[in-house]
């Protein structure tokens, strides 16, 4: 079944609650990058080839979308900024 | 002289190799449309001291481009920082709108520049994120199907200030730019739409909302006037749509140069076209669009005067749109229900009926489909077709319940490529199953008189 981005901004929030009460576990986490796996390999071709990025002065700045779930592993600035974004956390 | 801008490019990872070549692109073309001048720091010139060089123009009145950014820092070529909190602010840097797109300078360099005497600053309280597919020169939004969105939000503020705009009329018309702009993403990718909310949300206004860019009076306004009227061609299968107008002048002079017309069908189908303006700065073309369907379309015609430079003057650029209702050809028709009757057989129940369907000149419509059926819990559904005579009969067979029932019976002409459809409804009344509730009432009677029986013994 297709993760829709509905279901994976829910998530987000989740590991941010988590994080936020000391109760994410590194599981948590994993499964939550999981999600994003699915919801990546879900999308036309055309979207896992486009990048999304921001312009902020650390870390990978635009990353292809199928390359989302690599960089979320390696990079916790940017899982932490990507988090916040799908979470809606200013 | 004219009001310059400074562009700065930086152009040395991912994030820049997607955003910076529309600015040199595309932005420096549409602020020269608006009689503006762009000063482009493209790649290695986006550094400190090409940019304090660029800013010591008296000319120059504002910085837009793109850069990676902090709180306190907004940076160029390689992170080279620009701009920092805290900094001495140059004399010449406090008349330049500070506008650039970059992460949390809207935090705390953005405010500190205000303060420090710069009149507006636009800054991102938050990341500003975004979505591209990496295509295009840079030279059209339209390349690259994701980026536009931004591109087209973002630069509204800064084409609406060159044109004349108050800050924060410009600022409001971004704002809802990037709306419009989200709404549209939406239905293409979930992710763009969200990045675009965000955006908008944390991208916030300081200084003053009544600033206007010192244009000076070489520039010449201007503004378009544009009519469109459309006529369907009943035979040949395509909407005519024609569009003229006029492009005027404040200074009452004639201005030249071309339009670019571009005219939009509510089913996304739209069609352009650059056209010469011709004497007294009038002009008119006309677009041929195919239907898909003999319905109603509305057709939005957009004429943008490109703007035109001589020696002493700049006309500056501006647009006006019209729309067109295109009527469908399709006649009017009416459905009679002229006979409605209803018989029962036990269980079963047959509706008789009989009707016309006819023009609006009242001329009989032979050969049309004719969809018939009854409502409710009775979904019986049947198509009859119209005789010469335009009149259609048939029956319905169904199944009822035991007791009395008022249903409905339905006729609907399905219309055509030249005729419209039409319906009409007469009610039905379903007899009771007689033969059923006499049994139950004799089976309640039997028993009752059973219970009677035995109660007297």
């Amino acid at each position: 079944m297709t993760v829709t981005f509905e279901q994976l901004q829910e998530a987000a929030r989740r590991v941010l609650e988590g994080a936020r009460a000391g109760t994410l576990s590194p599981d948590g986490l994993e499964a939550f990058i999981r999600m994003v796996e699915e919801w990546v390999d879900g999308q036309p071709d055309w979207l896992k080839n486009s990048y999304v990025g921001y312009f902020s002065a650390s870390g990978p700045k635009a990353v292809k979308r199928a390359d989302l779930p690599k960089v979320l592993r390696s990079d916790p600035d940017f899982l932490m900024r990507f988090l916040r974004l799908l979470a809606g956390v200013a | 002289m004219p009001v310059k801008l400074v562009i700065v490019a930086p152009y040395f990872e991912q994030a820049t190799f997607l955003w910076s070549p529309y600015l040199r692109g595309w932005v420096a073309q549409n602020l020269r449309a608006r009689c503006v001048e762009p000063a482009v720091l493209w790649g290695n010139d986006a550094v400190p001291d090409k940019y304090a060089q660029a800013l010591k123009d008296p000319d120059v009145k504002g910085v837009l481009g793109a850069g990676h950014g902090s709180p306190d820092e907004f940076t160029g070529q390689g992170y080279a920082v620009l701009v920092r909190t805290g900094m001495q602010v140059p004399g010449e840097w406090k008349d330049d709108v500070f506008a650039p797109v970059s992460c949390l300078v809207g935090q705390r360099l953005v405010p500190y520049l205000v303060q420090q005497g710069v009149p507006v600053g636009i800054g991102q309280v938050t990341e500003y994120w975004f979505t591209a597919m990496g295509t295009g020169d840079g030279s059209d939004p339209e390349q690259d199907p994701l980026l536009r969105y931004f591109l087209y939000a973002e630069y509204t503020f800064w084409f609406k200030l060159a044109e004349g705009a108050t800050a924060g009329e410009a600022y409001d018309a971004a704002i809802a730019e990037y709306k419009r702009q989200a709404d549209l993403a939406k239905r293409v990718d979930p992710l763009t739409w969200w990045c675009l909310q965000t955006d908008w949300q944390n991208r916030k206004f300081f200084g003053d909302r009544g600033y206007r860019l010192p244009l000076p009076p070489t520039v010449v306004r201007t503004s378009v006037k544009v009519e469109v009227s459309g006529e369907r061609e009943p035979l040949g299968k395509w909407d005519e749509i024609a569009v003229s107008g006029t492009v005027s002048a404040e200074d009452g002079t004639a201005p030249q140069g071309s339009v670019k017309v571009k005219v939009v069908r509510e089913d996304g189908v739209e069609q352009e076209e650059t056209v010469q303006l011709g004497p007294g700065g009038a002009f008119s073309t006309s677009f041929r669009f195919s239907w898909t369907a003999n319905i109603d379309y509305t057709y939005t015609a957009t004429a943008t005067y490109l703007g035109w430079r001589t020696d002493a003057k700049c006309y500056a650029t501006s647009s006006a749109t019209a729309t067109v209702i295109v009527r469908s050809t399709r006649a009017k028709t009416a459905t009679k229900l002229t006979r409605v009757s209803a018989a029962r057989t036990d269980d079963r129940v047959t509706v008789e009926y009989e009707g016309a369907v006819a023009d609006e000149e009242g001329k009989p419509v032979a050969g049309g489909e004719v969809e018939v059926w009854l409502t409710d819990d009775y979904p019986a559904r049947q198509y009859a077709r119209t005789d010469g005579g335009g009149a259609f009969r048939g029956r319905i067979e169904t199944y009822a319940g035991w007791f009395e029932t008022s249903l409905s019976l339905q006729a609907c002409y399905r219309g055509d490529e030249l005729r419209m459809p039409s319906c009409d409804a007469k009610p039905v009344k379903i007899p009771p199953n007689w033969k059923a509730v006499g049994g139950i009432a004799g089976a309640v009677l039997a028993a009752i008189l059973l219970l009677l029986v035995i109660a007297a013994l």
